[in-house]
């Protein structure tokens, strides 16, 4: 078990925030509101892809320390300012037709046991809500899952040498999926677990 | 309201991803002008302002400690857009939305609509606009304590519970003292600046300068 910063931007957080699974916490702090005393004993923060990221850019300093101490970053969305490197700039890959989004499983890891890479690229139906572009990933990351036509990374996970961990995810956050009927839906809870280091 | 067809938009940048890429990238950058920092807007002079955007998205709960200040923009003769999903019933008096759940699979079903109406044609909003180019999600109906016109309406035929009841506005107009306002449900410029759904890029290629045009 252990505590995230969820960084709050929207009116309400989403219910998985609210209530987050596997006996994590969760405090939800108004994004302006971050300081160092807000990550202070946190073991990770949570990053939505609906967050000021102009702000986020004012504090790159405090998240790179945050990872550089050991602490956690999850990070949502097809970020347009880029605030934190890793991972970067994010790519959009324009799709002419529904097969430049299709997905596939990369590397075998716990955060990805049993999760059909077709349920990533279609929800109900509909291809896109799950990655439409990428981040390209250092070279230590392992990629969860990659576009299957252009081969580029779409999750990632990546850890530094003080044992910081870093979740990237480059379309609708995560957390949305969780009460999805799909293999989609655990795929948050893994992520808190990975990142309080109860996963390899 | 001075009629100047080259007048641009201002609008509130809440520093998300969509805002950035609609408000600051081709292909709608130049509409838009000034740009407000949502954390500025209290110390913001709105009074030479002809038409104030609050895009998609942004946080309405923010928006609430505003609500004298924008109200005044609209007594004093401004024109306000607020986008969807921003929770307008925050920052607005007499504004009501009553939320939709999101069907975003209607268009799978054989012969399915999403149920879009345009219900002032000719209005000059909306020239130039046709019902597919604001067909993508419906989120919720707006209804007015004061009277209001009715631009674009959903016929409810897509509702995810099926029960083809009458939806109802999802953009609309309204005189507030010298100033107009308008609101809409729909949420073009998250879509548009998250790179999903064509529709909605086509809505803002129209409605933009439309807007524009009728400042």
């Amino acid at each position: 078990m252990a505590r995230f910063v969820y960084l709050l931007n929207t009116v309400g957080p989403p219910r998985s925030i609210a209530e987050p699974p596997d006996g994590h916490l969760t405090s939800i702090v108004d994004q302006y509101d971050l300081d160092a005393v807000v990550l202070e004993g946190a073991q990770g923060v949570l990053l939505s892809q609906h967050l000021d990221e102009r702000h986020l850019g004012e504090h790159a300093a405090l998240l790179r320390g945050f990872l550089e101490r050991g602490g956690a970053v999850v990070l949502n969305g097809p970020v347009a300012r880029p605030y934190l490197d890793p991972p970067g700039a994010y790519t959009p890959l324009a799709a002419t037709g529904a097969r430049d989004w299709l997905l596939e499983i990369g590397a075998a890891h716990p955060i990805m046991t049993g999760v059909r890479a077709e349920e990533l690229s279609y929800r109900r139906g509909v291809i896109g809500f799950w990655a439409r572009g990428f981040f390209a990933p250092p070279e230590q990351a392992v990629v969860l899952t990659r576009f299957a036509a252009s081969g580029h990374a779409a999750d990632y996970v990546w850890t530094n040498a003080a044992g910081g961990r870093l979740f990237v995810h480059p379309g609708n956050d995560i957390w949305g999926y969780s009460g999805d009927g799909t293999t989609a839906a655990p795929i948050f809870a893994r992520v808190l677990d990975w990142c309080a280091g109860a996963l390899a | 309201m001075s009629i100047r067809a080259a007048q641009t938009i201002a609008a509130l940048d809440g520093g998300l991803a969509y805002h950035t890429r609609t408000l600051r990238a081709p292909p709608f950058a130049a509409h838009f002008g000034p740009l407000i920092d949502l954390r500025a807007l209290g110390e913001t002079d709105l009074s030479g302002l002809p038409c104030l955007m609050i895009p998609c998205r942004t946080n309405g709960a923010r928006l609430a400690a505003h609500k004298a200040q924008l109200a005044t923009y609209l007594e004093a003769g401004g024109v306000l857009v607020v986008m969807g999903e921003t929770h307008p019933e925050r920052f607005l008096d007499g504004v009501h939305v009553a939320p939709e759940p999101t069907n975003f699979w209607w268009w799978l079903e054989a012969g399915a609509e999403l149920g879009v109406r345009i219900a002032a044609p000719d209005h000059p909003l909306m020239v130039g606009l046709r019902e597919s180019d604001a067909t993508w999600h419906i989120h919720g109906t707006l209804t007015f304590d004061a009277p209001s016109q009715t631009l674009l309406s959903w016929d409810g035929s897509s509702a995810v519970d099926g029960s083809k009841r009458w939806g109802g506005a999802i953009l609309a107009e309204q005189r507030r003292g010298a100033g107009q306002l308008v609101v809409t449900t729909l949420d073009p410029i998250y879509h548009h600046g998250s790179g999903f759904m064509p529709a909605t890029t086509r809505f803002l290629e129209r409605f933009l300068p439309a807007l524009r045009a009728a400042l």
